[in-house]
């Protein structure tokens, strides 16, 4: 069976420089995966090769069944919405306003919002909770406040597919855990492919149904249980002085 | 459309008629309000009123309009095409390229400068030419750094370089030449008489209705290019209409009234303080009647007899527009708040 987005002997890097290599993925409909690594492995290069922001280096992304590259950006638009790591800087954007331009890929050529794209952007507030500051400045809002704007603006672009970069970086834990579960809720209930990158093992072990791990330039793919019981973490964050517990998904100093 | 923006447009376009009007009105001679109709739609007397009226001060009127809307388009396409709210066609050296196509045709090549109307259209295309250069320069620069401020001293450094090269051609100039050309870099809207007013106004509108038509994927790349991408806007092509709207506009305006400091960088600002918003489809509509109420206004202070004849346009917008640009750079984290 083929995967809403899968990629068949897929490399990605820059330029020359491979990061990772012989990557044969496949993300299927309502599942939450986690892809995880080391710093400077490669992560944030592959899910923006996935989203069709950068050229592979060998091998092929499918969106469904077409090759991604021969799909316009507005119909990769309709299948497959982005949320980058950090914030972008844009100063008089109110949240409301900020949220809505999800809704680009569905609206027309000056971008007017119909009833239905409002009620698709209030949704996508309420499931991140940011309908509390919908009319402030993205500016005055803090980072965690920030990161979930931009997860809501990926919500109400209404797509399949969601690929998210780092998206717990700024949050504290609870928030963490909170964003986490209605990422989960989401795949759950409303059949979302949800990937997304993260150093939080220990809630991705707990949340997230599938895991795939950058180790030694290869992508290793499996499902949470297998994850915590193999080696592979243990492998993919050996460094000096450093333990991974599977039991716990924590890391302690040895 | 926010009811805000609606009442901002409103007032926009009540002051920009009123100041349309003062500008029919005042001058060397002062014209009563019913002259100035008399003289619009009357009879087609030829009364030295009526030719005042229609072919001295109604096309400098609709020239400084139009040059104010289409450098304030300029100014915030660029604000938001390289995500700086600095920049602007003066500051990021369009209008010393445009400043060095015309030098080049002023002053090496004995054209006639402004006296005859081949003469006026060939220092567009040659504004045109020198502004595109400047803005393919400064793209590469911005891909290659992706840095604000690098950008900005890049912009900075070639304005400096167009101003060494204009002085080499000016020293080997004829001296009525040379005086053209500095009373053509002060800045005026008075040059572009009725027959010339169509080649300043074709391409301006052009512009205009281009920058229009671009608000939905210019709120895109508000983000970022990558989340355009993502949702669904074809970035290149989008940066290359930009460029090439920038460019029209940019290398028009200057070629017709003279390289005009801070309109195109300060409109933006004073329309986003205005109406509160970045979103482009209220900022873009405001930001254009900006820019004419602020031309029309900077017009009319150098016109009004006793209190600002004889300054040149360029002091009255750098005394207008540096301050709002100081006041931007103090209340930065209006802006942005950077990570």
């Amino acid at each position: 069976m083929k995967g809403l987005l899968s990629t068949t002997d897929l490399a990605v890097g820059f330029g020359k420089k491979r990061s990772i290599e012989h990557i044969d993925l496949q993300l299927n409909a309502g599942e939450l995966v986690a892809l995880i690594g080391v710093n400077g492995s490669g992560k944030s290069t592959l899910l923006h090769t996935l989203s069709g922001l950068l050229p592979p280096l060998a091998g092929t992304v499918h969106l469904q069944d077409d090759p991604i590259d021969a799909l316009r950006a507005d119909q990769r638009a309709r299948q497959m919405a982005l949320v980058l790591t950090g914030r972008p800087q844009v100063g008089l954007l109110d949240v409301r306003t900020l949220v809505g331009l999800g809704r680009q890929p569905w609206t027309g050529h000056f971008g007017r919002l119909s009833s239905e794209d409002r009620e698709r952007i209030e949704e996508a507030m309420r499931a991140t909770d940011t309908l509390r500051f919908a009319d402030r400045h993205i500016g005055q809002l803090s980072d965690g406040e920030a990161q979930r704007v931009m997860i809501a603006r990926a919500l109400a672009q209404n797509t399949p597919i969601i690929l998210l970069d780092e998206p717990m970086a700024f949050l504290d834990l609870v928030n963490r855990i909170l964003v986490f579960r209605s990422l989960r809720d989401l795949a759950h209930a409303s059949g979302k492919t949800i990937l997304l990158s993260t150093h939080d093992l220990q809630t991705a072990l707990d949340l997230c149904d599938r895991f795939f791990v950058v180790h030694d330039r290869t992508l290793w793919t499996g499902t949470a249980a297998e994850a915590r019981s193999g080696n592979i973490l243990k492998e993919a964050f050996r460094i000096d002085g450093v333990e991974f517990d599977p039991n716990t998904g924590a890391f302690r100093s040895r | 459309m926010p009811a805000r923006a609606w009442w901002t447009i409103i007032c926009l376009l009540i002051a920009g008629c009123l100041l349309f009007l003062l500008h029919l009105c005042i001058g060397p001679v002062r014209i009563a309000v019913p002259d100035v109709f008399a003289a619009l739609f009357g009879s087609a007397e030829n009364t030295s009123t009526s030719l005042i009226v229609r072919s001295v001060r109604l096309p400098e009127a609709i020239t400084a309009a139009l040059a104010g809307s289409g450098l304030a388009a300029c100014g915030l396409l660029m604000q938001t095409l390289f995500r700086n709210p600095l920049a602007g066609p003066s500051v990021l050296g369009l209008s010393s390229g445009a400043s060095l196509g015309v030098a080049l045709l002023m002053l090496a090549v004995p054209i006639g400068g402004l006296s005859a109307l081949a003469g006026v259209i060939s220092l567009s295309v040659g504004a045109f030419v020198g502004s595109m250069a400047v803005l393919g320069l400064i793209m590469l620069a911005d891909r290659r750094m992706g840095d604000g401020v690098a950008l900005l001293i890049v912009g900075l450094m070639i304005g400096y370089l167009c101003s060494a090269l204009i002085s080499v051609f000016q020293v080997s100039s004829s001296a009525g030449a040379l005086r053209g050309f500095v009373l053509w870099g002060m800045g005026s809207f008075t040059g572009v008489t009725p027959d010339r007013l169509a080649w300043l106004a074709g391409p301006v509108v052009l512009g205009l209705i281009g920058s229009l038509w671009l608000v939905k994927p210019l709120n895109a790349l508000m983000l970022g290019e990558a989340y355009a991408a993502s949702s669904g806007v074809a970035v290149q092509p989008t940066r290359r209409w930009i460029m090439w709207i920038t460019g029209l506009l940019a290398s028009t305006v200057t070629a017709f009234c003279g390289p005009i400091a801070f309109l195109g960088l300060a409109t933006p600002h004073v329309a986003r303080g205005l109406c509160r918003s970045s979103d482009h489809t209220v900022l873009m509509p405001v930001t254009l009647l900006c820019g004419a109420v602020l031309a029309l206004f900077c017009d009319l202070l150098i016109k009004l007899p006793g209190v600002g004849a004889g300054i040149p346009l360029n002091a009255v917008t750098s005394l207008l527009g540096a301050p709002v640009v100081a006041w931007v750079l103090w209340s930065g984290k209006r802006w942005a708040r950077s990570t």
